[in-house]
């Protein structure tokens, strides 16, 4: 029942507040409540008004419907601070599965007034919210943490933008979808082993399929010229088409980390290794190159090498 | 978790120690020395803690505060219960709570407790000036609620004020709205009344001295308003008490008498007053008394006075009083009339009450009095005889008169010769009943300060008067002043304060013209303030609003409320909605908006299919459904071209766009035929 409810709620707020990358806070996407300090506030006015008719004191009388013309133009005045904002998803900063990424956002103020302490945070988070204040026009950037739970894609859940403001008797909220999610690599774990072969020969450890004089280098279509030889089997065999395999010098064969160099582990556990090699080429300036049953990526180093090596590895397919 | 404590934002912490000053210092004059030592104390320990000198007490401390203030409330006060006693726990819990500030949490209970002491300020003051004290309250309360709403550190304080304000001043005529149309009623349940604090006023009995002490005073009595006609400031005498025993120092109300109060409501009431208040006799004052709080029963009124005001009555010796005693502001109405028969002769019983004296005091005024029957035959002759005494004796009336001894009226009569009013009225009296003659001293007050601006006379403590009231066979009981025989500048003209007061600052302030206008307008505000704001009751609502919606139904005051805070919300509604609007289109898309608008009107080209248009695709497809104008939008394109690439948008639309825009605004439409 409690399931059914959410699963209501959730499709309505969908229908209401579909997702877009950037969004402005109009009046049907913002809800206002009273807070806990907006009951104790109504119950002091109300208290006065007793007192007031108690004692027959005009003047209290006065004061209670002072304090509630006062809350009902608290009202219109938390719903101005929230209205006409503008957020606008950014970017994100991925991070690997069981850390925090990051969403970015911009929050830009409307042109005409202030918007203060408004707050961000996810829908369901227990986390604190980031809290900025705009003057007109003024845009920051607001980076919320997620935590990442799974490779890949995760989705954080509707961007819950709040605002107290002024006065802390109501609360003005919105629940956006940003159409946005954060990127998750695979959680890095050691390997004992290298996932190429001339290390490995070197060690002496386990042996190769490929071994031979020259280091494996990777796989290139099958052309005429090629010697069957040369044609890799095993790929024919997965029925992922005619390859040719290319070896290239030990020196320069090493660079390259392979899916396949691994006999033993699942998916989830090869590209952890894998990850773990990228992340260990590029603290020791090694260039290197990562082969995947689904495709590779060109030897190289820094930067971009590693952030499209770690790409190629979060979103490889899971099953 | 107990260290980690909470910092009130730098650019919201003064505001709330403002509030906090300004929330507890009526308090502080009000109420007894300790609170006058812990505000400031308080007040600079938090700042210390502010700026890091000093630690939030810790648990214990705040106890042993709480238990001290606790103990000092009990102190001052005996009690816990009551106006006094329980308003001073709560400023005391509120000023301890800003050193109780671990979490954000504290200060917004704090500043919500904030309004609550805001509004016990008004238990103590209730004058204009109050209000406006409060409204700043309120303004300081609320700029620093906002403040603690305000996490970003390096927000300015100055805002806080800002915004406050903004809210105060749009609640302001809603408020007034709901003053006027809320219903009112009476008291859900009986509140103890304010005891303890003595109040200025009369007392029950008359000793010798007691109403000199009253005219130092300046606390206003009550205020009048008069229909039509205004009685001569001499003939001014408000009746408060009767008093007819004497024990040889002190006149007071025969015991057996003393509260009993004939109510048009239960008992029948004596002809003149049902005549009076059937409108069988014409009045000849009607008047409406504005009555500060007494804390006692009896009102002051004319001599034969009647009202209709519930709860009002009669007292011993046609004194009006009230059921219970006036511990809030009173409002009551009254009428005068001299009645026209002859009143019914004194019982014999009445009669000994009224010429008794104790015996064996006053011998020389029984001298006297002897002296003055021998030489006059009827009673009228005898009073007359006894003021002549008093104005050729060498009378005075001085500001310290000397004191008396044994023999009070004796010392006075034949030693000192000076005195106040309640020693002439007392020696008056003694010696008209040791000649046998019914007598009795009324006390009161005389005269009044006319208001020429408000139309209304105010009554202040120093108009506290006492004169004596003799029985005349034809005439009943008549008035009889040997004050305003000695001294009749004291009657004759307004009594003053400066007359009645030997400071030399309060003469100059009582005596300066410049002064007493001034005064003269404050009173005016005071009053106007009473009348219109605190006396607003069930029945002054009823008649305004009769007058504005004619017969009142429930349904129709709550429609008439409503439709009322909605028309005052409204501005504040619209100008909402205006500055939420969003992001607002610029200049260029703005202008280009503008030709699609005009395709569509002049060649009805669907507003969708122009949409995502660059100008030039605009202008080639005017040349298309509307020929007649492709000249002008070839024009126009061209002159979008720079305006496109400009670095900055421009802050208006160039003057050759403008004129474009004329000529094609001007033009027929399309006879072109739609795709």
């Amino acid at each position: 029942m409690k399931k059914q409810l959410q699963e209501r709620y959730r499709q309505w707020l969908s229908w209401r507040m579909p997702a877009a990358r950037k969004q402005t806070l109009k009046q049907r996407l913002i809800f206002i409540v009273p807070t806990g300090y907006g009951f104790l506030f109504i119950a002091v006015a109300f208290g006065i008004f007793i007192g007031g008719i108690n004692y027959q004191n005009n003047l209290l009388l006065g004061l209670s419907f002072f304090l509630a013309s006062q809350f009902v133009l608290v009202i219109l005045a938390t719903y101005r601070n929230l209205a006409g904002l503008v957020v606008e998803a950014q970017g994100m900063e991925p991070n690997f599965v069981g850390e925090q990424g990051r969403l970015v956002y911009a929050v830009t103020a409307r042109d005409s007034a202030a918007q203060v302490a408004i707050g961000l945070r996810w829908r369901g988070s227990t986390a604190a919210p980031v809290f900025v204040s705009l003057m007109p026009k003024e845009s920051a950037k607001v980076a919320l943490p997620i935590a990442l739970r799974e490779r890949g894609w995760n989705a954080p859940g509707r961007l819950v933008i709040f605002t107290r403001y002024p006065m802390g008797l109501l609360r003005a909220w919105s629940q956006l979808d940003m159409a946005q999610s954060c990127l998750a690599w695979p959680k890095p774990v050691e390997t004992p082993h290298m996932p190429f072969s001339g290390e490995a020969k070197a060690d002496g450890a386990e042996q190769q399929w490929w071994q031979g004089e020259d280091e494996f280098y990777g796989l290139r279509e099958y052309t005429d010229s090629d010697s069957p030889s040369q044609v890799d089997w095993k790929t024919y065999a997965q029925g992922r088409g005619l390859y040719v395999k290319e070896f290239v010098s030990p020196e320069a064969s090493s660079e390259w980390l392979d899916w396949d160099s691994f006999q033993s582990g699942h998916n989830e556990q090869r590209l952890r290794w894998l990850c773990y090699w990228v992340l260990k080429r590029e603290r020791e300036r090694q260039p290197y190159g990562l082969r995947l049953p689904n495709g590779e990526i060109p030897i190289g180093l820094g930067a971009e090498q590693k952030q499209q090596a770690l790409e190629a590895l979060a979103l490889f397919p899971k099953r | 978790m107990a260290n980690v404590s909470y910092q009130v934002p730098r650019h919201s912490f003064y505001w709330l120690l403002l509030a906090a000053l300004f929330a507890v210092l009526p308090h502080a004059f009000y109420g007894g020395l300790w609170l006058k030592v812990l505000l400031p104390l308080v007040l600079l320990w938090r700042c210390r803690i502010h700026v890091g000198r000093a630690e939030m007490p810790n648990k214990w401390l705040r106890f042993l505060l709480m238990a001290v203030v606790l103990a000092l409330v009990w102190r001052e006060n005996g009690h816990f219960f009551g106006t006094e006693a329980s308003s001073q726990l709560l400023v005391g819990a509120f000023l301890l709570k800003l050193l109780e500030m671990q979490r954000q949490r504290d200060a917004y209970v704090f500043l919500v407790l904030g309004y609550f002491v805001a509004a016990t300020v008004f238990l103590f003051y209730q004058g204009p000036f109050t209000a406006f004290y409060v409204l700043l309250l309120l303004w300081l309360l609320t700029a620093a609620l906002v403040g603690v709403n305000v996490p970003t550190l390096s927000w300015s304080g100055r805002s806080h004020g800002r915004s406050s304000a903004v809210i105060l001043l749009q609640s302001i005529p809603i408020m007034v709205v709901l003053f006027i149309f809320v219903p009112r009623f009476g008291p859900l349940w009986a509140i103890p009344s304010s005891e303890g604090k003595a109040k200025t006023g009369m007392t029950d009995s008359l000793t010798l001295g007691a109403i000199s002490e009253l005219s130092e005073s300046t606390e206003l009595a009550f205020r009048v308003e008069f229909e039509e006609a205004r009685p001569p400031q001499s003939a001014l005498y408000w009746r408060g008490l009767v008093l007819s025993e004497f024990d040889g120092r002190q006149w007071r109300q025969p015991h057996r008498i003393k509260h009993r109060l004939l109510l048009p409501e239960r008992q029948s009431m004596p002809v003149w007053w049902q005549q009076l208040t059937q409108r069988e006799v014409a009045a000849q004052y009607t008047y409406r008394v504005l009555l500060e709080p007494t804390g006692e029963s009896w009102l002051y009124g004319l001599s034969h006075s009647a009202s209709q005001t519930p709860q009002v009555g009669l007292a011993f010796g046609d004194t009006l009083a009230r059921a219970r005693p006036v511990d809030e502001r009173f409002v009551y109405e009254a009428q005068r009339a001299k009645p026209k028969e002859v009143p019914e002769a004194l019982t014999e019983k009445q009669r000994d009450h009224y010429v008794h004296l104790p015996p064996l005091v006053e011998p020389k005024t029984r001298q006297l009095a002897a002296q003055l029957m021998a030489r006059q035959s009827t009673t009228d002759a005898l009073v007359q005889g006894a003021l002549q005494w008093f104005l050729d004796e060498p009378f005075s009336c001085p500001l310290t008169p000397p004191r008396t001894g044994e023999h009070p009226n004796d010392d006075f009569l034949f030693g000192t010769q000076s005195g106040f009013c309640e020693h002439f009225a007392s020696a008056f009296a003694v010696l008209m009943r040791a000649a046998k003659v019914p007598a009795r001293v009324v006390v009161g007050y005389q005269g009044g300060e006319w208001n020429p601006r408000s139309q209304h006379l105010s009554v202040y403590q120093y108009h506290a008067h006492a004169w004596v009231e003799v029985w005349l066979p034809e005439q009943g009981w008549v008035r009889v002043d040997p004050t305003a025989t000695v001294a009749p500048e004291r009657i004759e003209q307004a009594r003053t304060a400066a007359q009645s007061s030997n400071s030399a600052v309060r003469a100059m302030w009582y005596g300066n013209r410049l002064i007493s206008s001034l005064r003269a307008q404050l009173d005016w505000i005071e009053f106007n303030w009473q009348r219109w704001v605190l006396n607003y009751d069930e029945s002054q609502q009823n008649r305004f609003l009769s007058g504005l919606l004619g017969h009142i139904t429930p349904a129709k005051l709550a429609y008439s409320l409503a439709v009322l805070v909605f028309i005052l919300l409204l501005p504040v509604l619209v100008w909402t909605f205006w500055q939420t609007r969003g992001p607002q289109r610029t200049h260029y898309q703005e202008e280009i908006h503008w030709l699609r608008l005009l395709l569509h009107r002049k060649a009805r080209v669907p507003m969708e299919a122009t949409a995502h248009l660059s100008p030039q695709q605009l202008a080639n497809m005017a040349s298309l459904y509307w020929p007649e104008a492709a000249h002008e939008f070839e024009q126009w394109a061209a002159a979008m071209v720079p305006w496109l690439y400009a670095p900055e948008a421009p802050p208006s639309v160039p003057e050759d766009l403008k004129r474009i825009r004329k000529t094609l605004a001007k033009l027929p439409k399309s006879k072109a035929e739609l795709p």
